[in-house]
């Protein structure tokens, strides 16, 4: 069984929970085990662009020296804003020696210093290459015929470039593996756009905006459902849709999945060990999957 | 010794360097370096007044040697070298202090410390003038005749202008016609002239000029010699047709099968494999496109047989042709065998599957074309010419397919040859192994005839080591091929092998195949998974009895071939799988039934199948009246006696080298089944030819193993066009009803239909352009097509080299954002100039590719990769504002309800009434343009959605477009790099070619004698190329009017005293002018080749090397002065 070091960041243990238990389930069905670091601590949510900030990576850093500790290269993540921040804060320190050493030298009461080598990877990232999709169809039991799923990246999974998990403009990854679990990935528009994100805090209506064009666009293509890979996505285009249908005459409303949700599904797992409890998405998984 | 006397003269160069150093102070304080005799200030040094001063300056005082404190040496050195020549003084006695780029412009907000700087720069300066001798320039010859490379308009208008001089021209072209880009474009901004009629004339006046030499369809490969004198090796690709003979009437074109994409059309149209780019094209001559590899199909084969050939030739219903190219050009016997039971490596390599999972269906094509032939002439037909005799002899022992084919191969090259045979008829195992509802005997026989035919000699019944010693074949004949297949059939090692009714399955169908019908029990088993076990299987079921195949792996470890399994299961045999025998039970010594053991499949092994491994306790015992053994057969070597000298491997087979097929005993060969265990036709047949190589080599007295490798089944890398697959899906062969074959053995395949089998040679994506198949050269009436001719080099003599490659688009799969090329609904504006043109794909109708409809609303992409550092090129491509208005307005003219919508980032109209002609798209055409990025395409439904923003209102907006047009950026050339490199020429960071001065100096590069026009320098318009062309011209004429050119003589000079010849001045140079003489082991400059760059001077490790007046002592003294206060 492969281990690999695992960091979910707070959004994970909050409003995201199902896409963790739904990763633990998926993986565990793969053989792949993800470990919990120890005393994690937040991403740092935004990665700072100033060149010169290099307090601001701290927690990135702090994060790195948990899974060095663990004895690990590798950390999986499984939001994609902790994966942006993470792996472009662990970049920017990591490549320049003198910014690294100022980090370890102000993080002193560690017992470890940073090496600078541990390398930030996301599930879809290990599914592709490490996986491959070929063994991923090997363990499809259900596969998702018929089922036309559309495949949000938004904005952290893939910017900038060099950062992103596939090509900045024209990603597959989610595709490819929507098409692995047998169903049909649907092309649409809105699949590269931005959710929002914190404005949900201060201007819902924008949100609301967002969400009503990303979920009109993601049915106008023919989809029974969409899938991501960031909880704040899945809060803003997915659990904000009820109130958007408040405000907005005639919204009509689509499932919103986790990936790994999706997976579980044409794997087998019932629905309630991957977190699926909205009861419109369980109404549709009867209509749609038969699990 | 003399006191010197020098002068500096301090340029303000207006405010540039009076702006920030203190000019006056620094002319004052520059009296009180020593040797300083004169300094004095003025506000443009280099114009006239300022030229007249320092002229004047020198001649009054007397001066010995100036400094000029000024701009850089690049922009005014010269000038005031020859001013010093004007005055009398040695032009070399003249330094420049730079004090504008070095010191005004970097220290603009440090006035003082500048002007110290300053002083201290000319001091620096001095220094070195102080250690500067005079030189004069020296002489060199001049050629008279120019080198243009490229044919565009750029190069054409140069090599005009050159030649109407009276000068020679050789113009050098790529592609097969001269014309370039301008040529394909549909009208011409901003007075809609258009090309064809401006620019054909233009090609006909050079191709009917005395002066110029149209290379075409041909590449500079190298560039030696200097200003003046240089020497080009040009590397003319063979067109295949013999240009001198070709009167470009077309009909290569008409017969050829092969469809391409035009280039001349952007891929919306297509051309066939013997082409003219276009009906105008210069020189009018058609050539053949050939790829340097061949198709994937044709280097997969293991007896090297043109599929592709053949296969294309079908697809012309040429049939005759496609069969000569199997049998009398391949010198292949067995197209209708092969054509029935070859496992077919082609089909395995075929670039069809990544089309619609289905190869060409080579196999059945061949098949066809061999029935036809019966069919059609009654018998098979093999056209061979054997050379002259050569009086020598090759044995063959075997008359399997490796026997045969070694003997055609041999006889071929005038050997004569006999074949030995322990059977009554020709074929081996495919006669004796392979069930006549398989193969039909008859094709089998005159096939093998065909082999007789050409004189070889044949003794069957004759049993080498029995009926006669192989010894003495070695030692009457010159040579001997041992191809004697695998007969011995393999045991299990198991008890009750012995019994009656447990028989090895080969031995059976050589039975059949010999007419006899032995007599089966009701219920057969049949151990193993090849294709003997099928043969056996399904042979057995013909005869009768229920079948049932036993094999102790899954069916995807089966080595049989999989139609063959398939056929099995139609025909009732039954499959027990992940099972083997353990023992055979007997009674009264017949078999009875047979006990066998479960398995399952552990760890692969080392074939990488899957290790069966028994579970235990599941023994069973079936019954069984016969069980026949297919699991493998080993050579049956026992006529080869230790005095043969021919070594064995402990596999028992015979050892040979691979490459050669030699073994241990020099004049006899071996291949085939008996060298390899049981394996297919084709690979026994690949071993004749393989075999035949080596004998004829060897009997020809030369040395055999050299360069063997691959020579016959090669891996391709071509994948071939996936756009020129034609819609037709591989239909299944026609097979016997299952109920109409299992009673006899009659052949189940039946042969595809004329017309299916032409729709299947059409699925060919001509991965190797031209196919070879040929046809052109029976259709060409001036006997011009030459097949095999090479590419040629050609030495020409030029003192002048006008370099104009032009450009390329931005490819559309560097720009995921519009689709990547993927959208059926996004071209590129050169596809669009396509299809407004008269002599375009759709004759000057706007339609759309994909599917020919009129777009009524087009939108054009403005700055798609230029002026966008993300995607590599942060330049502004200069003329597609002017073409995207230019073809709003011309679609306009021709959809006149269309609305064109051009987005755009800034309209740049810079050129002569380039402005008005934008306001007439803007006020008459009405077209819409949108100040805003196009940010992502989207495609759905016919329609692309357009994503931008109006940054004049603030607002996203959204278009949904019948079609797109991107105008992408333009970057260099292929291989305009790799060219530059060959003429020593920089290129800046996109591979531009740099000039020598951006403003002054933009003809010129720094290597003299070469000059650059045309967009190769940068993207431009039509008329500045041309105006470039013209200059370079000119420039180049400039040389040509003299006989001799001066050479500065500021170049490195080799003490020959301290030289110790290391060669490291050599390898530095980068203009190959320093060489050490081998004999004396010195080093030596050429005057001519050296730049005076200074490279070996610096290397060179004894300091035997010094460039003239940058000598250390000089750049030390320098030093020694700038460092003095610190």
């Amino acid at each position: 069984m492969k281990k690999i070091a695992y960091y979910p960041g707070c959004t994970l243990k909050t409003t995201g929970k199902a896409f963790e238990q739904s990763a633990f389930a998926v993986t565990g069905a793969l053989g792949i085990q993800m470990r919990e670091i120890e005393r994690w601590n937040c991403c740092g949510t935004v990665f700072s662009l100033a060149t010169d900030d290099t307090m601001h990576h701290i927690a990135t850093v702090r994060n790195m020296i948990r899974v060095e500790e663990m004895g690990e290269r590798e950390v999986l993540t499984l939001c994609s804003m902790c994966y942006n921040t993470l792996k472009r804060a662990n970049e920017f320190i990591a490549s320049d020696p003198v910014r690294l050493s100022e980090l370890n030298d102000f993080m002193y009461k560690e017992e470890l210093k940073y090496s600078g080598k541990v390398k930030v990877r996301h599930l879809l990232e290990l599914l592709r290459d490490d996986v491959g999709w070929d063994a991923l169809k090997a363990k499809v039991t259900n596969p998702l015929e018929g089922v036309k799923v559309a495949s949000y990246y938004g904005c952290a999974l893939v910017r900038p470039a060099g950062a992103g998990v596939d090509s900045l403009e024209d990603p597959t990854v989610m595709e490819d593996l929507v098409s692995s679990l047998g169903a049909e990935p649907v092309n649409w528009p809105s699949r590269l756009e931005c959710c929002g994100s914190y404005h949900t805090i201060g201007h819902k209506e924008l949100i609301f905006e967002r969400t009503e064009r990303i979920v009109g666009q993601a049915l106008n293509a023919g989809a029974d459902a969409i899938v991501l890979s960031c909880p704040l996505c899945e809060f803003n285009i997915g659990a904000r849709q009820h109130e958007v249908a408040e405000h907005v005459y005639a919204f009509k409303q689509i499932p919103v999945l986790y990936f790994t949700q999706l997976m579980g599904l044409a794997m087998g797992i019932e629905p309630g060990d991957l977190g699926i409890t909205d009861e419109r998405v369980l109404a549709w998984l009867s209509e749609k999957v038969e699990t | 010794m003399k006191k010197p006397r020098i002068g500096v003269f301090v340029c303000h160069c207006g405010l540039n360097i009076a702006g920030v150093v203190d000019v006056e102070r620094l002319a004052e304080e520059a009296k009180g370096i020593p040797g300083v005799v004169f300094s004095k200030d003025y506000i443009y040094m280099c114009s006239e007044p300022g030229q007249e001063m320092v002229e004047e300056t020198i001649k009054e005082e007397n001066l010995d040697g100036i400094v000029v404190a000024n701009c850089s040496p690049s922009l005014h050195e010269k000038t005031f070298r020859n001013l010093a020549k004007r005055a009398g003084l040695n032009p070399f006695k003249v330094e420049v202090a730079n004090i504008r780029e070095q010191v005004s412009w970097p220290h603009e907000n440090e006035k003082e410390q500048a002007t110290r700087k300053a002083l201290t720069v000319v001091r620096e300066t001095v220094k070195k003038l102080a250690g500067d001798l005079e030189f004069e320039p020296f002489q060199i010859p001049v050629t008279h005749s120019a080198l243009v490379i490229g044919g565009g308009v750029a190069g054409i208008q140069a090599a005009l202008d050159i030649a109407d001089a009276g000068h020679d021209v050789y113009l050098v072209e790529r592609t097969p016609t001269i014309g370039g880009k301008m040529l394909q474009l549909s009208e011409t901004f901003p007075t809609l002239d258009c090309p064809q009629c401006i620019m054909t004339p233009k090609m006909t006046e050079a191709a009917q000029h005395p002066h110029i030499h149209i290379l075409a369809y041909s590449e500079v490969e190298e560039v030696s010699g200097y200003i003046g004198n240089f020497e080009v090796k040009v590397r003319r690709r063979s067109p295949y047709i013999d240009w001198s003979k070709c009167n470009g009437c077309a009909d290569c074109a008409e017969v050829c099968p092969v469809n391409m994409k035009s280039e001349w059309d952007e891929g919306l149209a297509l051309r066939k494999a013997a082409y003219r780019p276009f009906e105008q094209a210069v020189p009018n001559k058609f050539t053949i496109d050939k790829s340097a590899e061949e198709a994937p199909c044709r280097a997969a084969c293991p007896v090297h047989l043109n599929a592709h050939g053949y296969v294309t030739a079908t697809s012309a219903k040429e049939y005759g042709r496609a069969l000569s190219l199997i049998r009398d050009e391949a010198a292949f016997p067995f197209a209708g065998v092969a054509g029935r039971i070859c496992t077919h490596p082609c089909q395995e390599a075929c670039a069809r599957q990544e089309v619609d999972d289905n190869s060409v269906a080579v196999k059945h094509i061949k098949r066809w074309l061999a029935d036809w032939e019966l069919r059609e002439k009654g018998t098979a037909h093999m056209d061979v010419e054997t050379s002259e005799p050569s009086g020598q002899r090759v044995a063959i022992v075997g008359a399997g397919p490796g026997g045969l084919q070694a003997a055609v191969d041999l006889r071929k090259s005038g050997h004569e040859v006999t074949i030995y045979d322990a059977q009554d008829k020709p074929g081996g195992m495919l006669r004796a192994g392979i069930p006549a509802f398989r193969l039909d005997k008859d094709v089998l026989q005159k096939e093998c005839e065909l082999v007789f035919k050409l004189g070889v000699g044949y003794k069957p019944n004759t049993q080498i080591g029995m009926d006669m010693p192989l010894k003495k074949l070695i030692e009457d004949y010159d040579a001997v091929y041992l191809s004697v297949g695998a007969y011995k059939e393999g045991k299990m090692g198991i008890p009750g092998e012995e019994l009656d009714g447990v028989s090895g399955g080969v031995q059976f169908l050589g039975e059949l195949n010999r007419g006899k019908t032995p007599k089966l029990g009701k219920r057969v088993a049949v151990v193993g998974g090849g294709n003997s076990a099928m043969d056996t299987a399904r042979s057995a079921l013909r005869l009768g009895s229920e079948v049932t195949v036993i094999y102790r792996r899954t069916e995807r470890e089966m080595p049989a071939i999989a139609d063959e399994i398939h056929a099995a299961k139609e025909e009732g045999v039954k499959f027990m799988l992940l099972t083997n025998p353990t023992k055979f039970i007997g009674e009264g010594g017949k078999l009875k039934s047979v006990e066998v053991i479960h398995m399952k499949l552990g760890e692969p092994d080392s074939s990488g199948r899957r290790r069966p491994i028994p579970v235990e306790g599941s023994e069973e015992i079936l019954e069984f009246d016969n069980v026949f053994l297919a699991i493998g057969e080993k050579p049956d070597l026992s006529f080869i006696t230790e005095a043969d000298g021919i070594e064995l491997t402990p596999w028992g087979t015979i050892a040979v080298d691979e490459e050669t097929l030699a073994t241990s005993n020099p004049k006899v060969f071996s291949g085939g089944d008996c060298v390899t265990g049981p394996a297919t036709f084709i690979d026994a047949a690949g071993a004749g030819r393989k075999a035949a190589r080596s004998i004829n080599l060897m009997l020809e007295g030369k040395d055999f193993t050299l360069d063997r490798a691959n020579e016959l089944s090669r891996k391709s890398d071509l994948v071939g066009d996936k756009d020129l697959a034609t819609p037709a899906s591989l239909k299944p062969m026609p097979e016997l009803e299952v109920a109409d074959r299992i009673a006899n053995f009659n052949e189940v395949e039946l042969g595809y239909s004329e017309e299916d089998i032409v729709e299947q040679a059409s699925r060919c994506i001509h991965c190797g352009g031209c196919s070879e198949c040929r046809l052109c050269e029976a259709a060409c009436e001036p006997d011009a097509i030459a097949h095999f001719l090479e590419d040629w080099t050609e030495e020409i003599s030029v003192g002048a080299i006008v370099v104009a490659t032009g450009y390329e688009l931005m490819p559309l799969s560097a720009m995921p954002e519009y689709g990547g090329g993927k959208f059926k609904h996004v071209i590129d504006a050169m596809q669009f100039e396509r299809l407004l043109c008269a002599s375009g794909p759709t004759a000057g109708e706007v339609r759309r590719p994909a599917d020919g409809k009129v777009p009524k609303k087009v939108a054009f992409v403005h700055c798609a990769g230029s002026r966008d550092p993300e995607h590599g090129v942060a330049y502004c491509s200069r003329v597609c504002c002017m073409y995207l208005v230019k073809q709003a307005m011309l679609y306009k003219h021709a959809v006149h309800d269309g609305e064109p919508y051009l987005f755009y980032i800034d309209i740049r109209t810079n050129g002569k009434r380039y402005e008005e002609f934008y306001a007439r798209t803007l006020e008459e055409d009405h077209a819409t343009f949108i100040r805003g990025k196009v940010s992502r395409l989207y495609e759905h439904d016919g329609k692309v959605t357009v994503y931008s923003e109006d940054t004049l209102t603030g607002q996203p907006v959204q278009l949904e477009a019948d079609l797109v047009v991107v105008a992408p950026a333009m970057i260099p050339s292929a291989g305009a790099t790799e060219l530059a490199s060959k003429l020593r020429l920089a290129t800046d960071e996109y591979g531009w070619i740099s000039e020598a001065h951006p403003k002054l100096r933009a003809i010129e590069t720094l290597t003299g004698g070469v000059f650059v026009a045309g967009v190769t320098q940068f993207p431009k318009d039509i008329t500045d190329a041309v105006l470039q062309a013209s200059g370079a011209a000119g420039k180049v004429l400039a040389m040509f009017s003299r006989e001799t050119l001066e050479r500065e003589p500021l170049i490195a000079e080799v003490d020959q005293d301290i030289c110790t010849g290391c060669g490291v001045c050599e390898e530095v140079c980068p203009y190959d002018a320093s060489t050490v003489d081998s004999v004396k082991k010195k080093a030596k400059v050429n005057e001519a080749l050296c730049e005076g760059c200074g490279a070996c001077a610096a290397a060179c490790p004894s300091q035997a090397v010094k460039l003239r007046n940058a000598t250390r002592t000089q750049l030390f003294a320098m030093i020694e002065e700038a460092t003095r206060d610190y």
